[in-house]
């Protein structure tokens, strides 16, 4: 499983990082001429309304995806694993304070949270890459304070604190190390659902907007053209996401059984 | 001497395990009896192969390990030659066994009183009440305190010390001829154990069982034991009568052995250094595998296993150094 | 060895020592006040629930002390700011009980050792390889272990490891909790036999806790008992050990089997078990369980008394 999962990524992010390289076309430069035409030789996934090559702007659109993802998990991992660790070690007022805080940010779907913080923040990319961030930092949290919350018992942090460490090596040097399991299986299957926010986010106009070329963007352009016939305005862009999406779902999920807690 | 009549007799038992290169021989022709109404002691290090051997009487073996050959002969039967419904016939009835971890041998969501109740009503075939009335009388033998309110208790309410009480009270009302105790108080507070052990001889001689008692302990061999099976790496280096064997230890691995013992009742010599078991050298010796550290070892202890011989009556010892 | 000419190295007063959990607190430690004296093993005996763990990680601060003064070389501990007190931890140190769990999984046995070096400063650069090689051949391990994870070692090493770690700093202080408990019988001898050849290289001195007094027997030269908190009996190790006066000692002494057919011992079995450290008894804390208490002892309180040579009991009968 695991092995098929980083084989459809392996595909994916090669064939964006390589792919432009062979293709002649501009993702941008509209071509009026031969707009919605369908899949041929020339264009192997058709144009789109303004005769864009949906291949080019397909894989311009992994690019960025797989760009927002990274940065999203990123994000969301330091902040998560940072705060909870202090959270599950010095347990208290604090701990109490941030669990409420998780508590009322996991009350809402990551999404319906995501979509606030933009509005809120503005719409532009970076914007809805911190919105997304945010949305996914309490799962980050309560995954590290839980670990943390079980190894501070142990004697190794008991005996890291005989020997003369500070407060702080006990905490990032000797506990988060071994700690990070669960959050870093959570992140690999965060980097899909982030595509997918991202997307669905872009779908509605928020984030990555026309015409910069992205999953969602894709295929929200071209959702208007499905019931007239020309399917491949947006199924190629749809399927590539959940290509990607599964991909990531793959590596998670036998992270997550290579890991889980039988075998340890 | 009398005669006794033998319950158990272990003949040439050899267990082999997969290793890191083919199998490995865990117990190498292993052989002790165990007669009617006494308490052995089987006693070695980690490792020596005690717990497999009980494991392996009880039918109990990993699906990884494979029995390469002997014979346990149970009263009238070879034990190795039976099935598995012949086998659980003998389980719980015949042959009884406690372990260590006293909690997990315990139904968590059963009333510690059912729980017994339960073995008086299969074993013996009483009706529910009889049964539950029984069960409450026994747990007040076994000496736990407000015997018909304990018994409404679950396992994690009560300590380890009551726990273990109540799996006797189990193993008991089971009336087998063989109870099989694996290291029954390891955990347990000193205190607590010495009532343990003095429920375990009070049993015994109100059943009329025999006990093997697996310990690591010679204190406990001493003062509970009447005869001694001291293992090796899986081989039975010596067996003896408790007097005996503490009086005259001939074997060089029990005179190892009770030398390096601390006691409370004098201060110990400090020994001088011992290099340690080097378990991978230990079981690919084909002789006797204490020639790795024996102080009297001979050429020929690396390839040939000793045979039992008797030193004195009711004492037997495989070596073939017996200065 | 004159002990009483010197001034105590530790010295502990009124430790006191409660947790709570919700509306209940528990009475780990009671008031313990004893002295050590530089070069001493002194054993801290008592069964599960005493509180000499208890005792040990509140002298060292592992936990705060609820109350009480723990004098270190006359300085208080419990007053030092938590800088300074990790100062002193140069010279305080603990093997710990469980050498499964004390050891980090992720660091190898050199970072592990190196560390403590490290954090007091104790060496640079070449100095360290030459300290870590010359720690690990005190407690007989072979270099080659440098390189390894705990998971790569046996029970018997990985216990060497810590005591390693805990001599590395060559401390004057150090408290060893069970350090035999987790070993085979057969080993715990070269144990005690390693430690004690340790504390006369290093000139350092013990505090041995255990439940297992055949090891405090061979390793200490005075023992104090502990039950539910309290010390019940202290004094010179054959005093303790052949002449013992408290009830509870005599019990905990006679419960012991000994590798011995021909010794007949008179067991005293105590009934019942002990209470809870949620509702310590008033008065002495082992009358509901004394074969010999009296009326009195339900509601007096008594304090250690020496009766003579450094024999302290605390039963208000003798």
């Amino acid at each position: 499983m695991l092995l098929i999962g980083l084989m459809i990524l392996a595909v994916v992010v090669l064939a964006a990082a390589a792919g432009p390289h062979f293709i002649p076309y501009d993702p941008l430069q509209t071509a009026p001429e031969v707009k919605l035409q369908p899949p041929s030789l020339d264009h192997p996934m058709g144009t789109d309304n303004f005769g864009r090559d949906i291949l080019t702007r397909v894989l311009y659109g992994i690019r960025l995806d797989l760009r927002i993802a990274f940065m999203v998990v990123f994000a969301a991992l330091i902040v998560g694993i940072l705060v909870g660790t202090f959270s599950g070690y010095y347990g208290g007022i604090v701990d109490d304070v941030v669990m409420r805080i998780t508590d009322v940010m996991m009350a809402f779907p990551s999404f319906v949270l995501a979509m606030a913080i933009t509005a809120m923040l503005g719409n532009t990319i970076p914007n809805v890459v911190i919105a997304i961030a945010i949305s996914y930092m309490p799962y980050f949290i309560r995954l590290t304070r839980g670990e943390v919350l079980s190894a501070r018992e142990l004697g190794y942090a008991e005996a890291a604190r005989c020997v003369g460490n500070p407060e702080w090596r006990i905490m990032y040097i000797h506990l988060l190390p071994n700690c990070l399991t669960p959050a870093l299986v959570q992140a690999s299957l965060a980097l899909g659902w982030a595509i997918l926010d991202a997307s669905g986010l872009a779908f509605l106009g928020l984030g990555v907007r026309p015409p910069t070329p992205e999953g969602g963007v894709l295929v929200g352009e071209g959702a208007k053209y499905i019931v007239s016939g020309e399917w491949w305005t947006s199924v190629f862009a749809g399927a590539v996401i959940v290509l990607m999406v599964f991909g990531f779902n793959l590596i998670g999920d036998s992270l997550r059984d290579i890991t889980a807690p039988e075998e340890r | 001497m009398v005669e006794r009549d033998t319950l158990l007799r272990i003949r040439d038992l050899t267990v082999t395990f997969p290793g890191r290169d083919g199998r490995v021989t865990i117990l190498d022709n292993v052989a002790f009896e165990v007669f009617g109404t006494e308490i052995v002691g089987l006693v070695g290090e980690s490792g020596s192969g005690k717990t497999m051997t009980s494991l392996t009487v009880m039918g109990f073996l990993p699906p990884s390990g494979r029995i390469e050959g002997g014979e346990i002969w149970f009263r009238d039967g070879d034990l190795l030659g039976y099935t598995e419904e012949q086998m659980s016939q003998i389980r719980g009835q015949q042959i009884a066994m406690i372990f260590q971890s006293t909690r997990s041998a315990l139904n968590p969501l059963m009333r510690v009183g059912d729980q017994v109740a339960r073995v008086y009503r299969i074993q013996r075939g009483l009706g529910g009440r009889e049964a539950k009335a029984e069960a409450v009388r026994a747990l007040g033998r076994m000496g736990i305190p407000d015997a018909e309110r304990r018994a409404e208790a679950y396992p994690h309410q009560l300590s380890r010390g009551m726990c273990q009480r109540v799996l006797i009270a189990m193993m008991v009302a089971c009336e087998p001829a063989l109870l099989i105790a694996d290291e029954p108080t390891t955990g347990l507070d000193v205190t607590i154990q010495a009532q343990i052990f003095e429920l375990i001889k009070v049993v015994q001689q109100a059943t009329k069982a025999s006990i093997l008692l697996i310990t690591h302990d010679l204190g406990v061999v001493a003062e509970t034991c009447e005869r001694v099976v001291v293992m090796y790496a899986g081989q039975v280096m010596e067996t003896a009568r408790v007097d005996s064997l503490f009086a005259n230890p001939t074997h060089p691995y029990t005179q190892k052995l009770l030398h390096s013992v601390l006691r409370v009742d004098k201060t110990v010599e400090m020994p001088k250094a011992d290099a340690g078991i080097n378990e991978e050298v230990t079981y690919a010796i084909r002789g006797c595998r204490f020639a790795s550290r024996c102080p009297r070892v001979l050429p020929h202890c690396w390839s040939e296993q000793p045979a039992r011989e008797q030193v004195e009556p009711d004492h037997w010892v495989r070596c073939h150094n017996l200065s | 060895m004159n002990i009483t000419a010197r001034e105590p190295l530790l010295r502990v007063e009124g430790l006191v020592k409660t947790f709570r959990e919700g509306p209940l607190t528990l009475h780990a430690v009671n008031g313990v006040s004893f002295e050590v004296y530089p070069g001493e093993a002194v054993g801290l005996v008592g069964e599960s629930g005493c509180g000499k763990t208890t005792a040990a990680r509140s002298i060292l601060r592992l936990t705060e002390p609820t109350s009480g003064h723990v004098y270190f070389n006359g300085t208080d501990l419990i007053k030092l700011s938590r800088a300074r007190m990790r100062a002193q931890r140069r010279h305080l140190q603990m093997v710990f009980q469980d050498p499964d769990t004390s050891l980090n999984p992720r660091f190898t046995v050199r970072r592990t050792l190196a560390e403590p070096v490290q954090l007091h400063k104790l060496a640079r650069k070449d100095g360290l390889e030459e300290r870590l090689l010359k720690t690990m051949s005190r407690v007989n391990l072979d270099p080659e272990f440098l390189g390894r994870y705990p998971h790569q070692l046996s029970e018997g090493q990985k216990q060497r490891v810590g005591v390693a770690r805990a001599i590395i700093t060559e401390p004057k202080f150090v408290a060893l909790d069970e350090p035999t408990s987790s070993l085979d019988m057969s080993i715990r001898i070269h144990m005690i036999a390693l430690l004690q050849g340790l504390q006369k290289e290093l000139g350092m001195t013990y505090v041995f806790i255990s439940h297992d007094l055949s090891a405090v027997r061979a390793l200490c030269n005075r023992v104090m008992v502990m039950y539910l908190g309290t010390i019940v009996e202290s004094g010179p190790t054959d005093e303790i050990f052949d002449r013992p006066l408290h009830e509870y000692t005599r019990a905990l002494l006679s419960a012991i089997p000994v590798p011995d057919p021909q010794v007949k011992r008179r067991r005293i079995l105590l009934t019942g078990e002990p209470p809870s450290l949620f509702d310590v008894p008033k008065g002495c804390a082992f009358h509901e369980r004394c074969p010999a208490a009296q009326p009195g002892c339900r509601d007096r309180k008594p304090v250690l008394r020496d009766l003579g040579g450094g024999h302290l009991v605390a039963c208000d009968r003798l």
